[in-house]
């Protein structure tokens, strides 16, 4: 499958800012769709409101764009409703974290068979970069101007916690490994959940001292810690994340069976 | 086969000459008509792929799977023969 007949390109070149993740998140997307053969017809992406939740509207196939952070909810009530259908989510991390974070935690506890892919900016970028529950420990943003002073909400984390099935975290660094993962989670059956930091040149780097797109990527290199490696340091997630770091990897891989499937 | 910049996609965020191992990619410094600056392959042969014939078995594609705006493809005519 080429990427533009899973993509519409007559909607080209998308609206994302320059140096953005999301469209490195969609060339991955795309990779791991045509390696598993996957009906376009069968398939059906919800997402809510953000920079990320945009995906959905450049996919030749049927989606739906929900209200701020109820993704979850409706992805839940498609697959209920026609369990033949293959749901996939797109959200970032305001939808997911903030304003929908009881819905994830739900949605990973009853284990609906939905794979979410969370794009995290570590900023609310859509609305002009005001701070959200991902945000780095002493970085600014718009209402944080001198500097955030809340901890950082550790997403993949709370997915393990509640009982996802299948929980990873990369950055669009690691576009090989990302692509297999999100292999994995769209064959997993269950609650699969995906995080993929991604950069936001125009609303967190801006106020960071990373303007440029290519100092971001750097950034991304400098503060992603392999879980192995952090398990070696005998350093836990959250310790690295109050140093404003992050681990990457693999978290868990369970087979509990997923809810409302007849198993 | 060889890398081919599409400046009507291309946003000029430069984080293909960030990522390629092999440093093919050098900045751009030509206006494209959309007000960006693409990147120039400079060093083609030094890509791993220079020799290979067919998409199918290309290795790295590192900078194809990055580009956030999908302006990177490969030109299977281009490059050596044989």
């Amino acid at each position: 499958m080429e990427f533009f007949d899973l993509f519409r390109e007559d909607r080209w070149p998308h609206m994302f800012c320059p140096g953005c993740g999301i469209g490195t998140v969609m060339n991955c997307f795309h990779r791991a769709f045509s390696e598993m053969n996957m009906d376009q017809d069968k398939t059906v992406f919800v997402s809510g409101i953000g920079c990320a939740s945009r995906i959905i509207g450049y996919i030749r196939a049927d989606s739906i764009h929900t209200t701020h952070g109820r993704a979850l909810a409706v992805a839940t009530g498609i697959k209920l409703a026609n369990p033949d259908l293959n749901v996939i989510v797109f959200s970032g991390d305001g939808d997911i974290g903030a304003i929908g974070g009881n819905h994830f935690i739900n949605a990973a506890r009853r284990n609906v068979d939905i794979s979410v892919f969370c794009i995290n900016n570590y900023i609310y970028g859509m609305t002009g970069g005001q701070a959200s529950t991902t945000t780095p420990y002493k970085s600014f943003s718009t209402t944080t101007p001198y500097g955030s002073k809340e901890y950082p909400f550790d997403l993949a984390e709370v997915a393990v916690a509640s009982g996802a099935n299948y929980v990873a975290r990369w950055t669009i660094r690691n576009v090989k490994e990302l692509t297999s993962s999100m292999t994995k989670a769209m064959q997993k059956k269950g609650f699969s959940f995906v995080e993929i930091a991604s950069p936001c040149p125009t609303s967190f780097g801006r106020r960071n001292r990373m303007a440029d797109p290519t100092q971001m990527f750097e950034w991304l290199k400098i503060i992603a810690v392999r879980k192995e490696k952090s398990q070696a340091w005998g350093l836990d997630q959250l310790d690295l994340n109050i140093e404003g770091r992050i681990t990457i990897g693999e978290f868990i891989e369970r087979n509990r069976s997923p809810y409302g499937l007849i198993a | 086969m060889q890398v081919k910049v599409n400046p009507r996609y291309c946003k000029g965020c430069n984080l293909c000459v960030k990522v390629c191992p092999n440093r093919a990619f050098d900045q751009g410094n030509e206006l494209s008509e959309r007000g960006y600056f693409p990147p120039v392959l400079a060093r083609p042969e030094k890509c791993a792929n220079f020799k290979r014939k067919t998409r199918k078995n290309a290795v790295c594609e590192l900078c194809v799977l990055t580009c956030p705006d999908q302006a990177l493809t490969w030109d299977e005519e281009g490059g050596v023969e044989g």
